[in-house]
């Protein structure tokens, strides 16, 4: 198994009385594509917010690419080249498009001409080209999302984490996104999504992790994950009591 | 290093910098009779003290209304050092704009927690607890109410005797807030600091360090705004709590960029040559009538302006730009997706 450049050791983190991620521990690989998923409440982002630096694991460390995570922040973590997306898109909402992805380029190169350039690359890759000049709260739904992940294509990563990137997307702009993901491991960025588009998760990634109440419960190739018991009866139930406890 | 690279320049630029020239160093040898001077004394001060506040309350969004407290603090300072050390108030305008940043620095730190209303409020209360505990000092140490600076004209004292040296110095004053305007809004910290003020957990997670351009939008901004100080306190050669650590101070300052345009580099020039004239005027007018009549249609006029020009007068020139250029033509897509949005 290759060396992994995102690894999670046994990450705990707790609400008050409730365990929100309980004891996970996984690992990506360079150019993998990992889906994370799980029914409401899993986890899942809590998980994806510890690893974007949101907050820190009460137990376990989360390391990056050789450098732990631990009290570092979004913006230094975003700058060892991890970076996330925002599932309710936060755009800048004075900017355009284009200043938008600038912003984030600006990270390794501080001259305007350059990474206006950066920027422009980046519109055309995520399909956000002929809007460069607009305003950002004039983009549609999709395009928001997919200025997202721009502008966090902008800060040059090597992994990207989606926060459900395609959720309230009709069945073409699914299918552009899945190609854009499919660009990006092409491209050599590393890819973590979480996602509850089953369908859409199935058929980008490499390999799915499986949450269910703050545990992991399934990691390997999606088609054996699904065909698990105990996925299947986290998302259909069992209909006995035992899953209230 | 070509600065270009590291700068936005736009040809529009030219117009406001001729503009800005006119205003800060052409105008104060046009100017003859003393009430004009003493207006344009006042509107080149202000502007620069209104620039000073946009920096962190225009470019980095967070509203301070506690800058009297670096104003006073400016005042003070270089007042103490001349009239009890015999220090040039050119130096000891440094001093004060030193100290301005030390405290700056301090207050960020409870601060910078909070955001919008919150972070006005608490920098409400640092510069009136400012004033408060320097008139309750008074008990401890012998210091007079009031400052006054005598009058012995002198470069070297920053005393003059006619107002076109003080409309002068006030121009530079202007001119250096102005630079420092463009330098922070036109190179990549503009972009940290708009990335700063429409959304900081975005901007974190695109990798800009959010509290570092605050704080250095914050720094700059005390230490011009108590060079400012400075300068007011050598013009009415008098200082006291009441007025350099006035709270009304603390809110003319935000409300002049308001009203010329929050955020914009002219702004708080327009905003500080309208609201000033208007004020001497309406108190020309209406002091003798009523105690207060002048406040009441003072007040009329911003309520209007700031309805009819939520933007400002620059954001709304802004705007009317934007509706001619948008009906012919090559922009017209973007006119129409705007025209949708309800």
């Amino acid at each position: 198994m290759s060396p992994s450049l995102l690894s999670v050791a046994g990450v705990t983190k707790r609400f008050g009385g409730l365990v929100a991620v309980d004891d996970v521990s996984l690992e990506v690989a360079p150019g993998e594509i990992v889906g994370l998923i799980g029914p409401n409440g899993a986890g899942k982002t809590t998980l994806f917010n510890m690893m974007a630096g949101a907050f820190p694991p009460d137990r376990g460390d989360i390391v990056f690419d050789g450098h732990s995570l631990r009290g570092r922040s979004a913006a230094t973590i975003c700058r060892l080249g991890l970076v996330r997306t925002f599932q309710i898109p936060q755009p800048f909402g004075s900017m355009t498009v284009l200043e938008t992805i600038q912003t984030a380029a600006l990270l390794h190169d501080r001259s305007i001409a350059a990474s206006r350039a950066a920027a422009l690359a980046i519109a055309r890759r995520v399909g956000l080209e002929g809007r460069e000049a607009s305003p950002t709260p004039s983009l549609t739904n999709a395009q928001k999302k997919r200025l997202e992940v721009a502008r966090a294509l902008g800060a040059n990563p090597k992994l990207i984490l989606l926060d459900e990137v395609m959720a309230g997307l009709n069945a073409a702009e699914v299918a552009r996104m899945l190609i854009l993901v499919q660009q990006l491991r092409r491209d050599g960025v590393t890819v973590v999504l979480v996602e509850h588009n089953m369908e859409a998760v199935l058929r980008v990634s490499d390999r799915l992790v499986v949450l269910e109440t703050g545990r992991k419960i399934a990691d390997g190739p999606p088609r054996s994950v699904v065909e698990d018991p105990a996925v299947i009866r986290a998302y259909l139930g069992e209909g006995t009591e035992e899953d209230a406890a | 290093m070509n600065p270009a690279r590291y700068l936005i320049l736009r040809p529009a630029d030219l117009i406001g910098l001729a503009l800005a020239v006119a205003a800060a160093l052409v105008l104060p040898f046009l100017v003859r009779d003393d009430y004009s001077a003493n207006v344009l004394v006042l509107i080149l001060l202000y502007a620069g003290l209104a620039s000073s506040w946009n920096i962190i309350g225009g470019l980095a969004g967070q509203f301070s209304l506690g800058h009297s407290a670096f104003l006073g603090i400016g005042a003070y300072t270089s007042t103490l050092l001349y009239n009890y050390a015999g220090i040039s108030p050119w130096l000891g305008m440094l001093a004060g704009g030193s100290i301005s940043v030390v405290l700056a620095l301090l207050i960020s730190y409870p601060t910078f927690r909070m955001r919008g209303v919150f972070f006005a409020m608490a920098t409400l209360a640092v510069g009136e607890t400012l004033r408060i505990l320097l008139i309750y000092s008074r008990k401890f140490f012998p210091l007079p109410y009031s400052l006054s600076i005598d009058y012995q004209p002198g470069l070297a004292r920053m005393i003059f005797e006619d107002r076109a040296s003080y409309a002068l110095l006030a121009g530079c004053y202007l001119l250096t807030c102005l630079a420092c305007t463009f330098v922070l809004s036109r190179s990549y910290t503009g972009f940290y600091l708009r990335a700063i003020r429409d959304n900081d957990e975005a901007a974190d997670a695109a990798g800009v360090p959010v509290r570092r351009y605050k704080l250095i939008a914050f720094l700059v901004s005390a230490f011009l705004t108590a060079l400012g100080g400075t300068l007011m306190a050598q013009y009415v050669l008098y200082i006291e709590p009441g007025t350099v650590l006035s709270i009304e101070l603390s809110v003319d300052l935000p409300l002049m960029a308001i009203l010329g345009g929050i955020g914009t580099i002219l702004g708080p020039l327009v905003g500080a040559a309208i609201l000033l004239p208007l004020r001497e005027t309406l108190v020309e007018m209406l002091g003798g009538a009523a105690s207060g009549a002048h406040l009441v249609l003072y007040g009329f006029l911003l309520i209007l302006i700031v309805v009819l020009l939520p933007n400002g007068l620059l954001g709304g020139l802004d705007r009317l730009r934007a509706l001619t250029r948008s009906k012919p033509g090559p922009s017209a897509d973007a006119a129409k997706t705007a025209g949708v949005q309800p």
